[in-house]
């Protein structure tokens, strides 16, 4: 009977302790609130431009104190970040007037510090110093310009407001437009071209490495650290738009990248035939003789490729196409034809014409399917100057592989222009 | 000389067979219940009895004094003459005694405070002490006093001792340590046990090098009894309720064991650590006839805790706090640890006890366990190291001395910089969110769940009075499934499963960063798997057999063993580093491990008593020991073979009935064995795994304890360990990195001499034991530890870490130089009463350990497996150390009936 007692008494016990496990810790957290960071400078502070902050570097090698007081700011947008590698340790702002490097001793800055983000700087106890001219904000270290150390970074930048769309880069159509306000900007490059098109960005072994950009009117130097994302992706041949900081290093200005899509738009071209050679024999080009006993020919002397209706001042009736070699379009989307060329007498506009076709191979000729394609610019027909003739929109035929382009030529006994092409492009 | 020599035949045979007395009886406590265990001494002969009180044993004639003893009840004494060839002593009559021992309580306590080193290159925390209540006098003073500071008994690790209940090895399939973590908070149902120590085999298994216990959780076997007691404490937990209930075997055959407990607390010792943890236990057994018994035991321990990490002496001395814990930090003003362990593996044990006669037993068990084991921990990509005692975080890495004044301002009086700041985690995360990319920070959970299925059967017979056979089978497949979870993806969308160390290393290679080729660039949430998968598959077939012979002047045994295991890992995914080697399954590593034990026992006189144990076994390391990167790849270490182990002891044993001690030497070699480190390095962002092979160790010493009764109620005790671990030879070693941006790196380990490191080769304790009348006690004792060597990183015993330094330059020496923490003194005490009201006993017992609070006995330390090769500086690295708790107590008041 005992036994009994003393296992309901102690069943009882277990069970009790069974209700206590329900009062266990809590192991789920609650989620911490999203803070949206909000700054205001505090009253009395005074709020100066980047142009104005770096007009007070003295010169290059000096390490300027910005002020000792704690009321004077400068704010601007993130335009550039360590999120690919390429940049260490640095973020770089700007503001309407221009843009800085701010030295700081912290890795992974792109996860608190995005492109677009307002940052305002208080500049108490910052030294602004340069790094072979260009101009840094940061602290004294061995002498020199040095990072401001982690613990201090959150007394001196204040994030205002959630990453917003950053600036647009300014373009800068032609190196002449470059100036020394512009250094630590977004600027952007279009049909630029670099040297080294076809190697990677960097190169083994070294840290970083220095590569060429030419623009019109110039080149810059793009350096490219090892330790960036795209590091060993292969540069684009032709030209596209470019991207990125401008910098500059003792004197000459160089350009830094933020990330690998800050390059596009690149396409080799499709086609680039100048006729220094005759293109019938040496560059797949061919000649069609449908009418008329007048055939497309190359001027050796004069290096272009010439057809003519008219012979001993007598006007022939004549059909001529002078065809391409097969082009491949699969790389290209939207590809543009453009030519060099001259006419005079005649008709040029009426009499000659551009055509093109995507299952023509060679021999189907009368039955493959041929498009007339509108020329933008044809010569007056009144002298013998080369004129472009514009791009024309070839993006109907994008992604094909197997594409001719015919130019036609056409006279009859009462007109019959002379037509010469001197190069071909199609990019 | 022929004469001579059978005259000596015949006085040796003599002296060695010369009359001896069978003596029997049963023992019982007041109600006439039988009680299992109890302890019969008479002269030097001992037996333990059975389940039903009774036993029996050989006593050589003479005149004897004799104790028989069980816990829980008062010793009882006498003396005896022994001049017949049977004695019956008839029913021994026991008397309750109030006084309990909570010294078990607390070395469980100390043993599962574990911390989780795992990322720093050391594997779970390797306990000792599992011989708590042990009544060899050596034995019980060191498990308990000497277990604040980590001491292995002869510095052996765990996996040399052998845990059993009713007889079936419990063990770890993946480490083959015995699984303490399964039954915690169930000390009261596992009270029974047997202990066999060090060398010396058990008539339930032939036992390794540790000594081993086998729980006896038959429910027939325990006392009728109803035990609850609450504690309050300041170590792992504060509060601690359980309850125990025995019905013993009752009369319709059925016996029952129930138990539960919880013990709960928060920031009990240690900051940032809490603990939850219960446990819960039932056993049944039908006695179906007088031959034939069944039952069945489950339990489980399901614990959530979070855990302690080791920093360097420098962040300590900052924070003024040598238990200063990097894992923690404040959440929306709440304390969160980022390592939180959370177990839950039950078991279910089916025996079936066989008496087929008097002398003969046969015992099948049928064992089963699973569940889960994980732990979590921070992980991120492509961001800042959240952790607080990150190196570059401490002032000690700035180079200028205002900036490092500001990190030390930052680090006494700003805890988002001393601790985790959880808050900025979430708003980069958010941030990120915001822009569609991944959580920079995420929680993750690694698991390491096993099912394991045992079987085992276990043969005793006593062939005649002098001669006893044990044997057994055991067989059991262990199937582990490791992997790691997104447990918190901490306020952002998803996770993308890639190695980001491979992707910033092999730039452009969209193959080398992929974890699972299979899956490549999968977007993970919570709950999904990712990073690393493997299954491991241990089978173990055992045969064992031992032979005890028992003579009136010397005993001895012979025996052995001989186990097929066979461990293959099978790759749940296809790693990029490793495409073909790593998914699917791993070549089976197999192989017949054998031990060969032998030993005897010579009886000078009835008092004294000396004995040797010999042991000679080979081993393959353990499934964990045996793979290169388990994480991610199939790859066995090369040449792997097993470890050729030599032990031997000698002991000398005094038993006067208020004097006892042992006095042992002891010398185990070790040939042949490998160990695997892995740790994450942080310049190249992957893990590292150095695997040394061709290792061997010397473990010699010796053991002395000491027990004096001077007074009726006044008892002496000491006891002292003095031992010589280490390594003697130049181990070869493979240096791999899990991300492949490293080529494997092959040097030679200049660590000849060098000592075992986990353990005071050096431990002392004396202590004053008083046991009052009106059944209360009171005890004192100081100990002293010495010898605590720092366990140190083999690279920096190379040829390449001290290239280019002139051979005289004492540079070499600060390299490659073994730390050792300075000697520690502790002081425990504990008092304790107990009252009687009606068949109810009430007790109180107050431990206090550490007395005089002192913080700064280092237990034990390791380097950190990172060495600044480039500048060959040993400060940048520095050890972590981690120290004995100071002052800590423990109150428990129980009410028995």
């Amino acid at each position: 009977m005992k036994n009994k007692i003393n296992l309901r008494i102690s069943l009882g016990i277990i069970i009790a302790l069974a209700i206590f496990v329900s009062g266990c810790i809590k192991e789920d957290f609650d989620k911490p609130p999203f803070n949206v960071p909000r700054f205001t400078m505090p009253d009395g502070a005074e709020l100066i431009s980047i142009a104005e902050l770096k007009s007070m570097h003295t010169m290059s090698g000096a390490l300027d104190t910005v002020t000792t007081e704690d009321n004077l700011y400068i704010k601007g947008v993130v335009i550039a970040n360590d999120s690919s590698g390429n940049i260490y340790k640095t973020l770089i702002i700007q503001d309407h007037t221009s843009g800085i490097e701010l030295k700081l001793n912290k890795t992974n800055l792109f996860n608190e510090y995005m492109l677009g983000q307002n940052v305002y700087v208080k500049l108490k106890d910052l030294v602004l110093g340069d790094y072979g001219q260009l101009i840094q904000l940061g602290t004294v270290f061995n002498n020199s310009i040095g990072q401001l150390p982690e613990a201090s970074i959150k007394n001196h930048l204040f994030k205002d407001s959630l990453p917003g769309t950053p600036p647009e880069p300014r373009l800068i159509n032609s190196f002449n437009e470059l100036v020394p306000e512009y250094v630590s900007t977004l600027v952007k490059f279009e049909n630029a071209q670099f040297a080294e098109a076809g190697m990677p960005y960097t190169d083994e072994g070294v840290a970083n490495t220095n590569r060429t950009l030419n623009i019109s009117g110039g080149s810059l130097i793009v350096r490219n650290s090892s330790y960036s994302n795209f590091a060993t992706k292969i540069i684009p041949e032709g030209k596209g738009t470019v991207i990125g900081v401008l910098g500059v290093f003792n004197g000459t200005y160089q350009l830094t990248l933020r990330r690998d899509w800050d390059i596009y738009g690149f396409s080799a071209p499709v086609l680039n035939h100048v006729f220094t050679q005759n293109p019938l024999t040496t560059m797949g080009w061919t000649a069609k003789n449908i009418t008329g006993s007048q055939e497309w020919n190359y001027d050796a002397v004069s290096l272009y490729m010439k057809m003519s209706g008219n012979m001993g001042q007598v006007n022939y009736e004549n059909e001529d196409w002078f065809i391409s070699p097969s082009l491949d379009f699969t790389n290209s989307a939207y590809p543009k034809l453009s030519f060099v060329h001259a006419a005079k007498f005649g008709s040029p506009a009426e009499e000659l014409e551009v055509w093109i076709s995507d299952n023509y191979n060679g021999e189907n000729f009368e039955s493959a399917n041929w498009t007339k394609l509108t020329v933008p610019n044809f010569p007056s027909g009144e002298d013998w100057t080369f004129i472009d003739s514009g791009n024309i929109d070839l993006s109907d035929f994008g992604g094909k592989s197997n594409v001719y382009i015919g130019f036609k030529y056409t006279s009859t006994p009462e007109s019959a222009t002379t037509w010469e092409i001197k190069s071909v492009s199609i990019n | 000389m022929k004469r001579l020599i059978i005259l000596l035949l015949v006085l040796v045979s003599s002296s060695l067979f010369s009359q001896t007395s069978l003596i029997k009886g049963s023992v019982v406590d007041e109600k006439e219940g039988s009680i299992p265990y109890a302890r019969i001494e008479i002269g030097t002969s001992q037996v333990t009895s059975e389940s039903s009180g009774a036993f029996i044993l050989q006593v050589p004639y003479g005149n004897w004094t004799y104790s028989i003893s069980a816990e829980g009840f008062e010793d009882y004494v006498g003396t005896i003459e022994v001049e017949q060839d049977v004695i019956d002593m008839g029913f021994i009559i026991l008397k309750s005694t109030a006084d309990i021992s909570t010294m078990t309580d607390i070395s469980n306590d100390i043993r599962d405070n574990l911390i989780d080193l795992d990322d720093e290159g050391i594997k779970s925390q390797n306990i000792s002490s599992i011989l708590t209540s042990s009544k060899d006098v050596f034995v019980n003073t060191a498990s308990f006093n000497f277990s604040a500071a980590r001491f292995r008994i002869r510095g052996y690790d765990n996996e040399f001792s052998r845990v059993l209940f009713n007889g079936l090895i419990m063990e770890n399939g993946e480490t083959n340590r015995a699984p303490f973590s399964l039954w915690t908070g169930l000390n009261d149902a596992t009270r029974f046990r047997e202990e066999a120590n060090a060398l010396n085999p058990a008539s339930y298994s032939l036992g390794m090098l540790g000594g081993s216990v086998n729980f006896d959780v038959r429910p027939s076997n325990q006392r009728q009894q109803t035990k609850i007691s609450y504690s309050v404490a300041n170590r792992s937990y504060v509060h601690r309720i359980m309850a125990t209930t025995s019905t013993g075997l009752m009369d319709n055959g059925w016996a029952f064991v129930f138990s539960g407990s919880k013990r709960i607390g928060n920031e009990a010792y240690v900051e940032g650590v809490f603990y939850d943890g219960w446990s819960y236990y039932g056993a049944a057994e039908k006695k179906i006839n007088n031959s034939h018994s069944i039952s069945i035991n489950v339990f489980a321990a399901p614990v959530t805790r979070s855990m302690q990490a080791p920093a360097v002496q420098e962040v300590y001395d900052l924070m003024d706090n040598n238990y200063y814990n990097p894992n923690w930090g404040y959440q929306d003003g709440k304390v969160r640890n980022a390592k939180v362990r959370k177990n839950h593996e039950p078991v279910v044990l089916l025996s079936h006890f066989w008496d087929i006669n008097p002398n003969t037993s046969l015992v099948t068990m049928a064992g089963f366990m699973t569940g889960r084991n994980g732990t979590t921990s921070l992980n991120w990509y492509n961001a800042a190291d959240p952790r607080p005692d990150y190196y570059r975080y401490l002032p000690s890495y700035q180079q200028d001395d205002a900036v490092t004044q500001l990190y030390i301002d930052a680090w006494q009086n700003d805890a988002s910089h001393n601790q985790i700041d959880w808050d900025k985690l979430y708003q980069i995360n958010y941030l990120s969110a915001m822009a569609g990319g991944q959580s920079r920070y995420i929680l993750e959970e690694r698991r390491m769940d096993q099912t394991q299925y045992s079987f085992a059967s276990n043969f005793n017979h006593q062939l005649n009075n002098n001669i006893h056979i044990s044997a057994g089978l055991d067989a059991r497949r262990t199937f582990g499934d490791n992997y790691k979870t997104v447990h918190d993806l901490m306020g952002g969308e998803f996770w993308v499963d890639v190695d980001q160390f491979a992707e910033r290393d092999f730039s452009g290679d969209s193959i080398m960063l992929q974890n699972d080729l299979n899956n490549p660039n999968r977007v993970v949430r919570e709950g999904d798997i990712f990073g690393y998968h493997y299954k491991s598959n241990i089978s173990k077939v055992k045969l064992w057999g031992l032979s005890e012979f028992a003579y009136s002047k010397m005993d001895f045994y012979v025996g052995a063993e001989v186990t097929n295991v066979q461990y293959w890992r099978e790759g749940m995914m296809r790693n990029g580093r490793y495409p073909e080697s790593s998914f699917g399954k791993s070549e089976v590593l197999s192989n017949f491990d054998y031990i060969f034990k032998g030993g005897a026992t010579y009886k000078i006189t009835g008092r004294h008593y000396l004995s040797a144990n010999t042991a000679f076994m080979s081993l393959l390391p353990s499934f964990y020991n045996s793979f290169v990167s388990l994480r991610t790849r199939n790859e066995i270490i090369p040449d792997l073979e097993a470890r050729s182990i030599y032990s031997g002891d000698l002991n000398y044993d005094i038993r006067y009935p208020r004097l006892k001690g042992r006095f042992s030497l002891y010398h185990t070699r070790v040939w042949n064995d490998s160990d695997v480190k892995s740790f994450y390095h942080d310049e190249l962002r992957t893990f590292v795994n150095q695997v040394l092979t061709n290792i061997e160790k010397v473990h010699q010493g010796m053991e002395m304890g000491l027990e004096v009764q001077t007074t009726q109620s006044l008892w002496v005790q000491a006891a002292a360990a003095i031992g010589n671990y280490r390594y003697v030879s130049r181990p070869d070693a493979i240096i791999t990195a899990d991300n492949g941006s490293i080529p494997t790196e092959n040097s030679i380990i200049y660590m000849n001499n060098f000592y075992v490191a986990g353990t005071p080769q050096k431990a002392y304790s004396l202590g004053l034991r008083y046991q009052g009348k009106k059944f209360w006690f009171a005890n004192l004792s100081a100990n002293y530890f010495d010898d605590v060597w720092i366990d140190f990183n083999p690279e920096r015993r190379t040829e390449r870490a001290v290239a280019n330094i002139s051979p005289d330059d004492p540079l070499i020496a600060e390299i490659t130089h073994q730390l050792k923490a300075k000697p520690g003194f502790t002081l425990d005490a504990s008092v304790g009463k107990s009252w009687k009201i009606k068949s109810y006993y009430i007790n109180l017992n107050i431990n206090v350990n550490n007395v005089l609070n002192n913080k700064n006995l280092v237990t034990g330390g390791f380097e950190q497996l990172r060495f600044d090769f480039a500048n060959k500086d040993v400060g940048k690295f520095p050890p972590k150390y981690f120290y004995s708790y100071g002052r800590t107590y423990f109150l428990m008041l129980a009410l028995r009936f």
